[in-house]
C-alpha cells in the first residue's frame, strides 16, 4: 500500500520553495563563510594549513618585496624558478592594496573565491532553470573537497575559480570574455590549462558530433591513464584522502544510478563523473572538478529522493536525515582534520633559533616550513628538479648510514649546516628504532652538537 | 490455544535445556576464557567509573582503543544489581540462548511446520562452533548473532514489522561492525534476485537503502579514526601479517566438526532446492551465506567467526530439507514406521551436533582459561612489581596478563590502531623461539620489557626459553607452570 501523505506533499513543497526564497542564497553564503573560516578558527596554531601552502606565502612576500621572482635561492638549496607565480602575483597584489599581511591576504583572497564560486556556480545553474540542482550549493560547502580548496593555500583554487567564469560566460554566448579567462588560465597553472582546454575541445565535439565527441573523451581519458605518473588512489576522504570525495555521496549516488540513469540528460552527467573520476586518479587536482560534478548528482539524486514516493514513510523519512548526517559527517570530520593538520609551533620555534640562508637537513616533507622560516632546503615537496634521483639517493644515505666518512662526506657536498629531526621522522616516516642510521652519529659523534633538545631536535654540524 | 501454549513451552524448555548446558560448563571455572578478559576490564571500567575505557595504558605500552562500548554498557548496567562475575558468565549465556527463538521464527517463515522449527531451534542451540567460541568469554557475539538472524527475519517478513527492523538495525550498527555482514548480504540479495529476475518489493527496496546509509553512517562515526588511519585495509583489522597467514588454516574436517556434517548436507540441499523453487527467503540465506564464504575467502574475518554465522545459516535453512525429507518419507513403505524414523533421525542429528558441541567446551574450559596457579602467579605479579612495569606475555595471553597483573603488555590480539603489529608479533615470537641471549636482550630493551612470562602453551609451541638460564641477567620468580623471570641486566 503505498503511503503519501498530504503532509508529506506540503513539505516537497515547502522544501522547492526553499530553493526560490531569495534568503537562500544569503543563508548559503553566510553558511559557507562559516565553514571556510572554521579550521583555521579551530587551529591551534595561527600558521597556515598544510606545506605547500608555505611555499606560495613565500613566493608571494618574495614578489611583494622585489617585483617578482627568478631565482629561488631556499629551495634545494637555490633553483631558478620552475613554477607559475601567478598566485603568488594575486597574493601579493591583495596584500599591496589592502596592506594586511600575506598571511591574512591569503586567507582573505581564498574566502573571497569560494564565495564567488559560489555565486558563479548559483548563476550557472539559474541559467539552466532547474531549480532542483540548487540543493546542490549546500552540498557543495560540505564536500571536502571544496573546504580544502579554499581553506589550504593551493593553486588551483582560481584557476578552479576561473573555469566557474569561463563556462558562465560560454553558457551566456559572450565568447570573448570567455576566451580572455582563458587565457589567464596559464598565469595560474599551464597544466590545468591544457585540461581546460582538451575538455572544451571534446565537450565542442560532443555537441557536434555526440559518438565522436564519446568516443574522444574515452581515448583523452585513456591516455591520461596510460601517460600520467602519478598515482591518486586516495580519493575518499573518509578513507583518510586530504582531497577526496564523501563515500555517503558515493553511495546517493550509485543508489540513484538506476532510477536517475533512465532520466532525460542524467546519463550524460554519470558520463562525465566517471571520465573525471577516471582522470582524478592520475591528475589530483581534477577531484575539484570532479566534486562539482559530484555535488550535483547528488543534489539531483536527493531531491529525486525527495519527490519519490516510499511504501514506507518512516522509512523515507530516517534515510534522508542519514544522508544529510553522513555528507554533514564527511564535511565536519574534512574540518577537523584541515585544522589539526600540521606545521604545529614547534616546527618554527626550533627553527626560529638558527641563522637565515644556513642549510637545514631534513625530510622533504619539512622542506616549505624550512624555507619559509629563510633557511635553505635540502629537498622540498616540489620534486621537478634537475638531478633529482642522485639527490634522493644521497639524503637516504644520508638518512639511512653509520658511517662516518660516507655521512660527512655527503654533508660537506650539500653545504649542510643544521640537521632538523621531528618525532615522525623518527616514527616511521625515516627510522623505526632509537639509534638506526643517522641517529647513531647524531648521538655519538663530537662532529654533532645538538642546539635544540626536545620533541623536535635540531644539531649543528661542526666542520 | 493449548496447542500454542504447548509450542511455547518446548520452545521455552529448549531454551532452558542450551542456557543450562552453557552454564554447567561456563561454571566449571571460577575464570573466564583467556579472551574475554579485554572485555573483562572494558566493562569493570565502565562498572568503576560511568566511562567507556578508550585509551588503553597497559595494551601495547599504551594504545588507543577503538571499539563500540554498547556491550559493556549494557552488561555493565546488570553490573549494578549483580556481581560482575556472575554477570560475564551468564548474560552472554542467556544472549547467546535467545537465538533458539529466532531460529523458531525464522524456520516457521520457511517451512511453517512448528514441529520441525522446534527441531532446527533445538539444533541451532548446540551448533559445535557457535557453543564453543561464545563459551565464558563475553563475546560480543552471543548479543550480535541473535540479532543478526533476527533482522533477516524481519526483512523476510517486512510488512508490519518496519520500525523493528529500523530500531534493530540501529541497535545492531552501533553495536559491533558485523553489521557490514547484514549489508553485505542485502547487496548480495540485491545481486541474487535480479540474476533469478526476482522483483524485490518496493519495500524490501526502501529498508535495504536504508540499512546500507545506516550501517555506513554509524561505522564510519565509530570507526572513523581507524578508517582514517588505515583507509580500506580497515577489513584486514591491522592484523599482523603472520597471524593473517593462519585464518584460512582451517580444514575441511575441522570445518565439518565446527558445524556438523549432517547440518552442512542438509542446509546445501535445502540452498540447491530453494534456488530452483526461486524461493526469497531462501534467496536471502544464501546471500548470507555467500557473504561469509567470500569474506572468508579474501581473509577478511577471522574463520571461527565466520564459521559461527555459517554454522547458524544452514542450521535454519535446513529445515526446508528436513521438511521435504519427512514428506518423502511419508510417501513411501516407511511411512507406518514414520515416528521411530524420525526419533532415531532427531537422535542421530543432536547427537552428532551435542557431542562435538561438549567435547569443544570441555576442551575450551580445561585448555583456554588460566589455571589457579596461573592466576596465582599474575595476582603476585600484581601486587609485587612496580606499577609501570611491562611483561612479555604470548599473544594469547595479553588480555589476561593486563587484566589480571595490572602491568603493560608487549602485544594483544586487539590490533586495531596497533603500531607495528606485525613487527610486534615478530618480535614476541623470536624473543620466545630465539636461542641467542644476545638477540633476546635487544629486543627486551627495544620493547621495555621488565618481566618474562613463560605460559605452558608458550614452551609447548617453543620449547624451552634457553636464554633465561643466564641467572646474572633474569631472576626467577615462579618456576612451575607458567614460569616468571624478571629482567636484572
Amino acid at each position: 500500500m503505498k503511503v503519501v501523505s498530504k503532509g508529506s506533499f506540503l513539505e516537497l513543497q515547502r522544501f522547492t520553495k526553499l530553493y526560490a526564497n531569495k534568503w537562500f542564497l544569503l543563508v548559503v553564503f553566510l553558511l559557507s563563510v562559516v565553514i571556510l573560516l572554521l579550521p583555521s578558527i579551530l587551529r591551534d596554531t595561527p600558521f597556515s594549513i598544510g606545506d605547500e601552502s608555505f611555499y606560495h606565502l613565500r613566493i608571494s612576500k618574495d614578489i611583494l618585496i622585489n617585483g617578482g621572482v627568478n631565482y629561488d635561492a631556499l629551495s634545494f638549496s637555490g633553483r631558478s624558478n620552475f613554477m607559475e607565480t601567478g598566485l603568488g602575483h594575486t597574493i601579493a597584489g591583495v596584500s599591496f592594496i589592502t596592506k594586511m599581511s600575506i598571511e591574512e591576504s591569503a586567507k582573505s583572497l581564498f574566502l573571497f573565491l569560494g564565495l564567488a564560486s559560489l555565486l558563479i556556480l548559483y548563476l550557472i545553474l539559474k541559467l539552466h532553470g532547474i531549480e532542483k540542482s540548487f540543493l546542490m550549493l549546500p552540498i557543495l560547502i560540505f564536500s571536502p573537497a571544496f573546504i580544502y580548496l579554499f581553506t589550504v593555500v593551493n593553486k588551483f583554487a582560481i584557476p578552479v575559480f576561473l573555469t566557474l567564469l569561463l563556462i558562465y560566460f560560454l553558457l551566456k554566448k559572450r565568447f570573448l570574455i570567455s576566451l580572455i579567462f582563458f587565457l589567464m588560465l596559464p598565469i595560474f597553472d599551464l597544466s590545468y590549462s591544457i585540461f581546460v582546454f582538451v575538455s572544451i575541445v571534446l565537450f565542442y565535439l560532443y555537441t557536434r558530433k555526440k559518438k565522436l565527441g564519446l568516443f574522444a573523451s574515452f581515448l583523452v581519458t585513456l591516455g591520461v591513464l596510460f601517460y600520467a605518473t602519478n598515482a591518486n588512489l586516495n580519493l575518499i576522504s573518509d578513507f583518510g584522502g586530504e582531497i577526496g570525495l564523501s563515500i555517503f555521496g558515493l553511495f546517493i549516488i550509485l543508489f540513484g544510478l538506476g532510477s536517475l540513469w533512465k532520466k532525460k540528460g542524467f546519463a550524460q552527467f554519470y558520463f562525465l563523473f566517471f571520465i573525471l573520476f577516471l582522470i582524478s586518479l592520475k591528475l589530483f587536482w581534477v577531484v575539484f572538478l570532479l566534486n562539482i560534478v559530484f555535488c550535483l548528482l547528488i543534489a539531483f539524486n536527493l531531491d529525486n529522493l525527495l519527490r519519490s514516493n516510499w511504501d514506507s514513510v518512516l522509512i523515507k523519512e530516517l534515510t534522508i536525515l542519514l544522508l544529510v548526517c553522513g555528507l554533514l559527517f564527511s564535511g565536519l570530520s574534512s574540518i577537523k582534520s584541515l585544522s589539526e593538520e600540521e606545521p604545529n609551533e614547534d616546527i618554527f620555534n626550533a627553527l626560529a633559533i638558527l641563522p637565515r640562508e644556513s642549510v637545514v637537513l631534513s625530510h622533504h616533507s619539512n622542506g616549505h616550513w624550512i624555507s619559509y622560516a629563510g633557511m635553505k632546503n635540502i629537498m622540498d615537496g616540489f620534486m621537478e628538479f634537475e638531478g633529482i634521483d642522485k639527490r634522493k639517493r644521497d639524503v637516504d644515505k644520508l638518512f639511512g648510514s653509520r658511517d662516518f666518512n660516507d655521512v660527512i662526506g655527503l654533508l660537506n657536498e650539500y653545504d649542510v649546516d643544521y640537521i632538523l629531526i621531528t618525532p615522525e621522522m623518527r616514527n616511521g616516516l625515516v627510522w623505526n628504532e632509537n639509534e638506526e642510521g643517522l641517529l647513531f652519529l647524531l648521538k655519538y659523534s663530537e662532529k654533532f652538537d645538538n642546539i635544540k633538545e626536545g620533541n623536535i631536535g635540531v644539531w649543528e654540524y661542526k666542520r | 490455544m493449548r496447542e500454542k501454549n504447548r509450542e511455547r513451552f518446548v520452545l521455552f524448555l529448549i531454551f532452558l535445556v542450551v542456557l543450562a548446558s552453557k552454564l554447567y560448563f561456563v561454571f566449571q571455572t571460577p575464570y573466564l576464557h583467556n579472551d574475554g578478559y579485554l572485555n573483562f576490564r572494558l566493562v569493570e571500567h565502565i562498572s568503576e567509573t560511568g566511562t567507556p575505557l578508550f585509551f588503553d595504558q597497559l595494551s601495547y605500552n599504551g594504545k588507543e582503543l577503538l571499539y563500540s562500548p554498547v556491550f559493556h554498557y549494557i552488561l555493565a548496567g546488570f553490573d549494578l544489581v549483580l556481581p560482575l562475575d556472575f554477570v560475564l558468565k551468564v548474560l552472554p549465556s542467556i544472549f547467546i540462548s535467545l537465538l533458539v527463538f529466532v531460529i523458531y521464527k525464522l524456520a516457521m517463515v520457511l517451512v511453517n511446520d512448528k514441529n520441525l522449527a522446534l527441531l532446527v531451534s533445538l539444533l541451532s542451540g548446540f551448533v559445535p562452533i557457535v557453543f564453543v567460541k561464545t563459551l565464558n568469554n563475553v563475546s560480543v557475539y552471543s548479543l550480535v548473532l541473535p540479532l543478526v538472524f533476527y533482522l533477516l527475519y524481519l526483512f523476510i517478513k517486512i510488512d508490519g514489522n518496519v520500525g523493528k527492523f529500523a530500531f534493530f538495525s540501529f541497535f545492531l550498527a552501533i553495536l559491533h561492525p558485523s553489521a557490514f555482514l547484514v549489508f553485505i548480504t542485502l547487496l548480495f540479495f540485491v545481486v541474487l534476485m535480479i540474476s533469478e529476475g526476482l522483483e524485490i518489493s518496493k519495500l524490501k527496496k526502501e529498508v535495504i537503502i536504508f540499512s546500507t546509509f545506516l550501517i555506513l553512517f554509524a561505522e564510519f562515526l565509530i570507526y572513523k579514526k581507524a578508517f582514517l588511519v588505515h583507509g580500506f585495509n580497515i577489513v584486514r583489522n591491522n592484523v599482523p601479517v603472520q597471524v593473517l597467514t593462519n585464518y584460512f588454516n582451517f580444514s575441511f574436517l575441522s570445518t565439518v566438526l565446527n558445524i556438523g556434517v549432517l547440518l552442512i548436507i542438509f542446509g546445501l540441499t535445502s540452498i540447491i532446492i530453494g534456488w530452483k523453487k526461486k524461493r526469497q527467503d531462501v534467496m536471502l540465506l544464501s546471500s548470507l551465506i555467500l557473504s561469509i564464504v567470500l569474506l572468508l575467502w579474501f581473509r577478511w574475518i577471522r574463520p571461527e567467526i565466520g564459521l559461527m554465522f555459517l554454522g547458524v545459516a544452514l542450521t535454519v535453512v535446513s529445515a526446508v530439507s528436513f521438511k521435504i525429507f519427512v514428506k518423502y518419507l511419508n510417501k513411501t513403505k516407511f511411512a507406518e514406521y514414520i515416528n521411530s524414523i524420525s526419533l532415531l533421525f532427531i537422535l542421530i542429528l543432536v547427537l552428532s551436533l551435542v557431542l562435538p558441541s561438549f567435547f569443544g567446551a570441555s576442551h575450551s574450559i580445561t585448555n583456554e582459561s588460566p589455571t589457579s596457579y596461573e592466576m596465582l602467579v599474575l595476582e603476585w605479579v600484581e601486587k609485587n612489581a612496580l606499577p609501570d612495569v611491562t611483561i612479555l606475555a604470548p599473544l594469547e595471553k595479553g588480555h589476561l596478563l593486563t587484566a589480571i597483573s595490572g602491568k603493560r603488555n608487549v602485544i594483544d590480539d586487539d590490533f586495531l590502531l596497533a603500531v607495528d603489529s606485525s613487527e610486534r608479533f615478530k618480535d614476541v615470537e623470536t624473543l620466545y623461539s630465539t636461542k641467542s641471549e644476545v638477540k633476546a636482550l635487544d629486543l627486551i630493551a627495544k620493547h621495555n620489557i621488565d618481566y618474562i612470562f613463560v605460559p605452558i602453551e608458550a614452551e609447548i609451541k617453543f620449547g624451552k626459553v634457553k636464554w633465561l638460564d643466564d641467572e646474572s641477567c633474569f631472576e626467577g620468580i615462579f618456576f612451575g607452570t607458567p614460569k616468571i623471570y624478571k629482567v636484572i641486566c
